[in-house]
């Protein structure tokens, strides 16, 4: 039985990785760039023209992109030896007209130059003294190398102590002396060479930043990328901050996740707490009228939408049309957390009762059928008819014998079901104004609030996967012959 | 069960060799020379049987059928231009005028079903037609009077005729891909001396795939075609208003994404009540669309979605279940990998990442979407009829014959397994239907494809009865419908509760 159960724990390692996998695979996979400048908010029709919403957005985007280590190459980074004339040409083909060069090419230009960060310094600097680039294109340079130079701020959400803050002052500081470092396109030369001779005093200033190492290089090589950055990140519980929440991920989806985990494993109780017994019902009862009655209501059930039972319910029991019993939204009443528990807990009560009530009714009806299914299997089979013949009373029949060895195969669709209810709590949450992981994934989707996307996600896998495990776990302890598989 | 039966029973590939002449068959009709073909029963003849006498399970499947019938009619059910109009200018068709026309339909899934609308009843009188001639022209095979199915199908094409001079020259190449799918259908079938059943169904699959090149044909070419537009026209207006001396319109005479009266928002005329009067027999929604007309392309929406999502992960569950089930091994630890890791990852939450990354969403999109996400349940399942078939004798008999191994693997072992797999299809187009119109309610759907779940978050907003029930009673309906005749079909390819 350990050894089962050392075997099954050792067995979530490479599960991890696998979801941790899948999750970049996505981001990788994606057509385009993912979290790219442009696009529209379309489908949101509520956030369209809302210029605030879009420009959050574009910060959301290249926050991600810092985040997952989008604008690195995939595997292999050598971009500390950018070459002067591969740079040039990226500058002046994303300075042609699109029809000259195609909008495809001319956009990629613009992405790379944008990737390359302060790589492109070394290179850029070289162009700037270049003496044969005419007015436009050193301009142009120009342009890109205050780009690159720029330093963002630490990211630091609403928690900062003293120390960033300075650091963040600085930063700007210097920010605002670089931006300054400019001349206006058209300018004499006269005008541009005391920019640049300014441009190379600051470079010669900040030399060491940009003088790398075998060392360096080989670091870079490897962990500067796409992937490094991802699994460091990964590494250190770094999930990164959501623009829309000003915070760190995982301490938002910490917060979110006890109203999601409170509300997921109560209804998955009551499903099978409801469920098994009614099966057990319908395999004695089977046959009867009252029985195919149920068993077509059980059936009607499975197929109903919760979405839409939701709705209604909310239309009839809390949103006074009829009736007015629930509250219409939310987990508790806000400052609820400071009366007694009873009054406490009667709240959240009150605030459950309909979303447990769609959540429940899909799964307990499937999870009947099983059982039924599971039972009729067993009082079909010989020991049953044995023990009967032996004078086992019908009631002790079922208890003792059938029930234990019917229903024990649902402990495994206590696993594969865990994954559809946290997927429906996601229709509940939403319904219901619920705080919790769904609702926080779906917001964080029309707000294109990737951070979190990702960090949902792997939450989610992996509180799947914690599901499963104990679900087989339990399922070995009470079916010993599994263990010996 | 006689005997025979039992032994199809376990080798469902058994024989297709004809059971000598004048056998009966319990439960079946005595065997006569009208149908030479029902000599032969094989599993897939069992199965048939045995869904057909499962009334439920008949009646669910003809109602899947009915609401295909519906999404491909739509048009003529539910649309603001007549069928006929006669005015001064003489006569015009202006609904088929506007069947492929950008205007009118805006999307690809609307362009394919006025395709069936239009090119369905040739290949099908086609077939009918070939019937009733008799294949390969002996007379013990006809079915039907060639007379009437000969007359139906010129009539046809007279048809198709006026349309190509009155409403749109597109009706000329259409016409030639349905006549070229007709003379072929019509070659095939007399061509043959004798049909073995064998041969018959050969013909059958050939048909199919003649029909399916012609649509592909037609549908490419509308593509080449799609640019067509027509300035919209009130035709309500026109026929109420002008001079129309005769106009036959559609009894819902109301598009599904315009509204209903061109004043309806400015004069606050939106969210209509049901009436029978207005002709809104579902009312219309905050836009002044009608709710039924939504309703009824919605249709189309749901059933594309459905089918071919499903499709497409029932694709990717073969051949990855196939490959794991039949070589093991190493290839089969990897997948299962995979697999492990997929199942710990909510499907809906994994979808609605890869939504999240796009900008424009298709429906195109979350059918790929839906189809990328779901096949773990099927590649378990065909992994699993794998691994139980290939210690069966059979198995271990055709490669003793030397018979190629993706042979064993498709033509062998996978026609046994199918089964379980179409069962799992039929659940899972219903899930399909559940996931899409759940995203529209959502509003992470397409926005431009009128759908029941977009019309349902509309009531949820409005706290409108109308726009809760329809969409939530005709999601109900299908995702009923399609469980029972996934019931049907697991009860039966079940051999305990054969009869």
């Amino acid at each position: 039985m350990q050894a089962f159960i050392l075997r099954r724990v050792l067995l979530m390692v490479p599960t991890l990785f696998g979801i941790s996998l899948v999750t970049w695979l996505v981001m990788m996979l994606a057509p385009g760039r993912p979290g790219s400048t442009g696009g529209s908010l379309e489908g949101s029709t509520e956030q369209i023209g809302d210029m605030t919403k879009e420009l959050e957005k574009g910060k959301a985007q290249r926050n991600f992109r810092r985040q997952y280590g989008l604008d690195r190459p995939l595997f292999v980074n050598t971009w500390y030896d950018l070459s002067a004339d591969e740079l040039l040409k990226d500058i002046e083909t994303q300075k042609k007209k699109i029809a000259d060069v195609g909008a495809a090419v001319k956009r990629k230009a613009k992405e790379r130059l944008e990737d390359y960060g302060t790589y492109a310094v070394p290179p850029l600097m070289e162009l700037l003294n270049r003496a044969d680039l005419d007015d436009g294109t050193r301009h142009e340079v120009l342009r890109w190398l205050l780009r690159s130079s720029y330093t963002p701020p630490i990211e630091t959400g609403d928690t900062a102590d003293e120390e960033t803050l300075n650091r963040n002052r600085e930063i700007r500081t210097e920010n605002l002396r670089l931006g300054r470092m400019k001349w206006r396109l058209g300018d004499p030369r006269e005008k541009q060479d005391p920019v640049i001779a300014q441009w190379n005093t600051w470079y010669e200033d900040n030399r060491g930043n940009w003088e790398y190492g075998a060392f360096d290089k080989a670091f870079i090589t490897i962990t500067d990328t796409s992937f490094g950055t991802y699994w460091g990140k990964l590494a250190t519980g770094d999930l990164g901050q959501s623009v829309i929440h000003k915070r760190p991920v995982l301490d938002l989806v910490a917060e979110r996740m006890k109203y999601s985990i409170a509300l997921n494993v109560t209804a998955l109780l009551i499903v099978f707490f409801l469920a098994i017994p009614i099966g057990v019902w319908a395999a004695v009862y089977r046959g009867t009228k009252i029985e195919r009655f149920v068993g077509v209501i059980l059936f009607a059930l499975y197929s109903l939408p919760n979405f839409f039972i939701a709705t209604l319910l909310v239309k009839w029991f809390a949103a006074g049309e009829p009736y007015k019993v629930f509250p219409i939204s939310g987990f508790e009443s806000t400052g609820s957390a400071d009366l007694s528990t009873s009054a406490h807990l009667s709240d959240i009560l009150k605030h459950i009762t309909l979303p447990l009530i769609c959540l429940t009714y899909g799964g307990f009806a499937g999870i009947s059928r099983y059982a039924r299914a599971g039972m009729l299997d067993q009082i079909r089979s010989d020991y049953v008819r044995t023990a009967r013949a032996k004078g086992v009373g019908g009631f002790k029949v079922i208890t003792r014998h059938v029930l234990r060895n019917g229903v024990l195969p649902i402990i495994t669709l206590l696993g594969t079901s865990l994954p559809v209810i946290i997927g429906g709590s996601v229709a509940i949450e939403f319904i219901f104004g619920i705080n919790g992981m769904g609702l926080l994934m779906f917001q964080s989707v029309m707000a294109k609030d990737f951070n979190v996307i990702m960090g949902v996600q792997l939450m989610v896998g992996v509180l799947t996967m914690i599901g499963i495990l104990i679900s087989d776990i339990t399922y070995a302890i009470l079916d010993p012959r599994i263990s010996l598989r | 069960m006689n005997r025979d039966e039992d032994l199809h029973d376990q080798h469902p590939e058994w024989p297709d060799e004809p059971v000598s002449e004048g056998v009966l068959h319990p439960d079946h009709e005595p065997v006569v020379d009208e149908h030479p073909e029902k000599d032969v029963v094989t599993f897939a003849d069992i199965v048939r049987r045995q869904f057909m006498d499962n009334r439920v399970a008949v009646f669910a499947l003809r109602s899947v059928q009915m609401l295909i019938l519906l999404a491909t009619v739509a048009p003529l059910i539910a649309l603001n231009v007549p069928y006929v109009m006669v005015t001064d200018a003489g006569l015009e068709l202006p609904i088929f005028e506007r069947m492929f026309d950008r205007l009118t339909f805006k999307g690809g899934v609307d362009i394919f079903f006025n395709l069936l609308l239009v090119l369905g009843p040739a290949f099908w009188l086609s077939g009918r037609f070939a019937r009733a001639v008799g294949l390969s022209g002996d007379r013990a095979s006809m079915r039907g009077n060639p007379a009437v199915w000969g007359g139906l199908l010129v009539a046809y094409y007279a048809f198709f005729g006026l349309l190509a001079w009155k409403a749109h020259p597109i009706y000329l190449k259409l016409i030639g891909i349905a006549a070229g799918a007709t003379f072929l259908i019509l070659v095939g079938a007399l061509s043959a001396r004798r049909l073995t059943p064998r041969d018959k169904r050969r013909r059958a699959n050939q048909v199919r795939v003649i029909v399916a090149l012609g649509f592909a044909a037609a549908f490419t070419v509308l593509q080449l075609e799609w640019k067509y537009t027509k300035p919209s026209e009130v035709f309500r207006y026109r026929v109420e208003k002008e001079d129309v001396k005769f106009s036959l319109s559609p009894p819902i005479f109301f598009h599904p994404d315009n509204a209903s009266d061109d004043n309806a928002l400015a004069l606050n005329r939106s969210l209509k009540p049901p009436s029978i009067s207005a002709r809104h027999l579902l009312g219309t929604d905050a836009n002044g669309r009608d709710v039924f007309s939504r309703m009824l392309y919605g249709t189309r929406i749901s059933l594309t979605i459905g089918i071919i999502a499903v499709s497409i992960y029932v694709t990717i569950g073969i051949i990855l279940g196939s490959i794991a089930g039949y070589f093991g091994g190493k290839v089969d630890l990897l997948i299962m990998f995979v697999l492990q890791v997929l199942i710990c990852i909510p499907t809906l939450f994994l979808l609605l990442t890869i939504i999240a990354l796009f900008d424009q969403r298709s429906i195109f999109l979350i059918m790929l979407a839906i189809g990328l996400t779901s096949w773990t349940g099927v590649t378990r399942l065909v992994r699993g009829e794998f691994f139980r078939q290939r210690s069966i004798e059979y198995v271990a008999a055709a490669k003793c014959l030397g018979v190629p191994e993706r042979r064993i693997i498709f033509s062998h072992i996978l026609k046994n397994s199918i089964g379980p797999v179409l069962v799992a299809a039929a659940f899972g187009v219903a899930g399909a239907i559940l996931t899409e119109s759940f995203l529209s309610f959502l509003g992470l759907g397409d926005t431009n494809a009128p759908s029941w779940g977009q019309i349902l978050a509309e009531g949820r907003d409005k706290r409108k009865n109308w726009l809760i029930f329809s969409p939530g009673i005709a999601i109900f309906f299908v995702v009923t419908v399609l469980n029972i005749v996934g019931e049907g079909l697991r009860d039966a390819l079940d051999p305990k509760l054969r009869t």
